[in-house]
């Protein structure tokens, strides 16, 4: 408790005040533009941060991190292409909100939702992070390959009405992460000689091509004499939420929140995943699943909380074991090392009242996080005036810009413009895109952690079924799977018997 | 069919679009590696920013002490220098990426031993140790291997031997797959000590001890600071190290070498500064004067001092004596993996 208030103690400085706005808006601005993603905006911030003490510094990262991964949803909901990995589920409900004109109430949402699934995780983090962190190190090769097979049985319900078009780009997905080289064996696999596909295909290089590029071909039918939707002005921002949707969305962000800070303590997993359970979560257990998809307002709340859910309590296996949850936490492992914090089991020993400080300012960059989200959802919603003739343009030159700097390098744009191009025709046979990248995020933790489980078994397939937590997931997923199945069943037998 | 063209007609329209944008990018990029120009007298040297490309991911090691060195590049180097991580392809990637860039002293690689000891028995690689000029050492890496007592019941070298006579195989972490210093390391160890093991590679060097602290794993290795709080807190043992005379480390007291336990594997790792060997000498010493500026200032001491870490200013001689001496190791200890 003398930490607690320790950490409160160092907490309290209006310098630290000043700057957690400035992060939480930087954070914003890159996590809306396709391809600059927090993990970047860490970067670039890192050396800023140097002559800050600690407190201050890990504050203003991390304003940044939380502000990356809601921003994000902007562009899902604006113009089809999530900013972020983290905000890929957004897209389903989100971006046909804006299509019916409630842009301003989807992104609103998707504000709300952050802002409480960021306030529970930051709760989680504060309160519950060591029992967690011993939770966390049960996780074994097993227990990882049943979490992705859960992950993986989102499909079912993603793939609309053709499951075997979306087990077919699950495949696609997975054989794209298969290309570079292979860890455990050591060999490198589809990468016909070329050293630059060596590391594989970079997850935020093949989102950008997947959908924004693919998006831009697909606007190719878009006719600007007959097409173009005059909006008027002060109707952008007319539609707000009743107060029968904040009800409705309770359990969704309840569920969201939850998978969130669940996901989000397991290390390797990531906002992304979090988001697409909770919205399989939330669809599966609605009593009205044909709207999710049509522009459900419960589907942005349930996918936003949880990414943001992810936000404080992929710290906690950071902080506690130093083991980074996903990206952007292993760039903030190197800003704590660089202020003086090795993250691992004696940093809440030897620096608990820092610790504190930033566990507690959590709260605050969420709080600041709505505060700042308001004013900005205002003037982003009016991007959906905006001629898409025009858009098409900035869109694609920012997706261009954002490729070549994630590594500097011509080669990332010209894969965003094969993966793009693949999309198109993909999308042209009425594929969905989402079971692809399922595919290249879980791909990799699936087929890494099954090898490993197998060496650990002597090649016995039982270990899958004879430890709890992979048994309980196994389950699980089936259970997801056979859920939708007979629901689809019955809905099909019913529009036959009407049909009769 | 007509609009059916007109459809085909818009696409190919982005295409052409695409990838006039692309080219127009290729431009500037060309003409940046064109203009180096060798000749110009060092004493101008260096009149903009450096670069410090980077084979390994950000937060690691080498990538802190990097980016530490490069926040001092306008105290002692006058322009700023910037870190910039190309990873993948065990380290190759970015040193084709130093090799492709102008010999002008504006770019410098961080490079280990491996690269040029290991990594070539396993891939084609496209450069040898005559394309570079170590310039001044980075930092030497102490691989540890590591046990987990309270879960394996392994402690020392002796009991991990009664555990493997008791029929199991020992499951041991990696911090990569072959090919990487720590996997065929600590894989020869077992060869050596004749015991029935398997390999099992994770993805970097917390991965591995990660699965050690949760009992997934009987063994794994491990190299500062990871391992360091583990080992303080007496969570995980010390079976012994690679580093011939044994090490010191703060904390935990002496560990000692496979060597002088009677095993004959042993390795020094290392990382450190080089730039391309056609660069001017005079730009070359610039640079090591740099670092090694950087290495004499107090404030650096106390960084590295905090993260458990020595800076290592290892002279080119040195660092080619090590490598040359690792390539005739890394020979034999591959034929015995095979």
């Amino acid at each position: 408790m003398d930490l607690f208030f320790a950490g409160l103690d160092t907490l309290l400085q209006w310098q630290n005040f000043l700057i957690i706005p400035i992060g939480l808006a930087l954070g914003i601005v890159v996590g809306a533009i396709p391809g600059l993603t927090s993990d970047l905006g860490i970067i670039l911030c890192i050396p800023l941060t140097y002559g800050m003490d600690p407190t201050m510094a890990i504050l203003m990262l991390l304003a940044i991190y939380c502000g990356g991964t809601y921003g994000g949803s902007i562009t899902a909901i604006l113009i089809n292409t999530p900013g972020t990995s983290a905000n890929a589920a957004t897209l389903f409900d989100g971006y046909p909100m804006a299509k019916k004109g409630e842009a301003y109430k989807a992104l609103s949402m998707a504000l709300f939702a952050s802002t409480v699934g960021g306030l529970i995780s930051a709760a989680s983090l504060l309160f519950l992070a060591p029992q967690i962190a011993k939770i966390t190190l049960l996780f074994g090769p097993a227990e990882y390959l049943a979490l992705a097979v859960f992950g993986l049985s989102v499909i079912a319900s993603v793939s609309n009405k053709s499951i075997f078009k979306g087990l077919i780009g699950a495949c696609i997905g997975i054989f794209i992460s298969t290309i570079g080289m292979d860890n455990i064996s050591g060999t490198t696999r589809f990468v016909f000689g070329k050293i630059n596909l060596m590391s594989g295909i970079n997850l935020i290089i093949a989102l950008i091509g997947l959908f924004a590029i693919s998006e831009i071909m697909m606007k190719s039918q878009y006719n600007p004499r007959t097409d173009r939707k005059i909006v008027d002005a002060g109707s952008i921002t007319k539609s707000k939420i009743t107060r029968e949707e904040y009800k409705r969305c309770r359990k969704p962000i309840g569920i969201g929140s939850l998978t969130g800070v669940i996901i989000g303590a397991t290390p390797g997993t990531g906002g992304g995943l979090a988001a697409f359970i909770a919205y399989n979560q939330v669809k599966t257990t609605s009593k009205h699943p044909e709207t999710f998809g049509e522009g459900e307002i419960e589907g942005v709340a349930a996918s936003e909380s949880a990414n943001n859910g992810a936000c404080g309590s992929t710290l906690i296996p950071m902080l506690t074991l130093g083991v980074p949850g996903d990206g952007a936490t292993a760039i903030l492992m190197g800003a704590f090392m660089i202020h003086g914090m090795v993250p691992g089991p004696m940093l809440f020993r030897d620096q608990g009242n820092i610790l504190y400080a930033i566990m507690i300012g959590l709260f605050v960059v969420n709080v600041f996080m709505y505060l700042i989200g308001s004013v900005f959802t205002k003037f982003y919603a009016h991007i959906t005036r905006i001629p898409y003739e025009i858009l098409a343009c900035i869109v694609l030159t920012f997706c261009i810009a954002g490729a070549y700097s994630t590594s500097n390098s011509l080669y990332d744009v010209y894969i965003i413009i094969v993966v793009g191009i693949l999309a198109y025709f993909l999308r042209r046979m009425d594929f969905q895109l989402v079971p692809i990248l399922l595919g290249i995020v879980l791909g990799p933790l699936a087929e890494m952690n099954f090898r490993r489980a197998l060496i650990l078994s002597d090649g016995s397939l039982s270990i899958f079924i004879t430890r709890p937590i992979s048994l309980g997931f196994l389950l699980v997923a089936v259970g997801s799977v056979l859920l939708f199945a007979w629901r689809n069943h019955r809905s099909k037998a019913k529009a036959l018997s009407e049909a009769r | 069919m007509k609009s059916s063209m007109k459809r085909l007609f818009t696409v190919l329209l982005a295409l052409a679009l695409l990838i006039s944008v692309t080219a127009c990018g290729a431009k500037p990029a060309a003409n940046e590696s064109t203009a180096g120009d060798s000749e110009k007298p060092a004493d101008g040297f260096p009149e903009k920013q450096v670069t410090i490309i980077m084979p390994w991911s950000l937060g690691g090691g080498p990538d802190t002490i990097a980016r530490q060195i490069a926040s001092y590049g306008e105290k002692y180097l006058g322009v700023p220098v910037i870190v910039e991580n190309k990873t993948g392809g065990a380290g190759t990637i970015a040193m084709a990426a130093a090799l492709q860039a102008a010999d002008d002293g504006y770019s410098m690689i961080v490079a280990n031993g491996p690269l040029f000891s290991l990594t070539p028995s396993f891939q084609n690689v496209n450069y040898s140790i005559d394309d570079i000029t170590p310039l001044i050492g980075m930092r030497e890496v102490e691989f540890v291997v590591l046990s987990n007592p309270g879960k394996s019941g392994i402690g020392t070298l002796d009991q991990l031997k009664e555990y493997a006579a008791s029929g199991k195989t020992i499951k041991y972490a990696t911090t990569g797959g072959p090919g990487n210093d720590s996997y065929t390391m600590i894989s020869v160890l077992f060869k050596r000590l004749g015991l029935q093991a398997e390999a099992v590679p994770y993805d970097g060097g917390q991965d591995a001890i990660n699965a050690l602290a949760g009992g997934h794993v009987d063994i794994a290795i491990g190299s500062p600071p990871v391992y360091r709080d583990y080992v303080k807190s007496g969570e995980l043992a010390c079976l012994g190290t690679f580093i011939p005379d044994g090490i010191e480390v703060d904390g935990i007291g002496r560990i000692p070498s496979f060597k002088e336990q009677g095993i004959d594997a042993e390795f020094i790792g290392m990382d450190y500064f080089a730039v391309r060997s056609t660069v001017d000498d005079a730009k070359k010493k610039v640079l090591t004067e740099f670092i090694q500026k950087v290495y004499a200032d107090p404030e650096f001491q106390k960084f590295m001092a905090e993260m458990g870490m020595k800076a290592w200013d290892g002279t080119e001689d040195e660092i080619l004596q090590k490598i040359d001496a690792q390539s005739t190791a890394m020979e034999d200890y591959i034929t015995l993996l095979k």
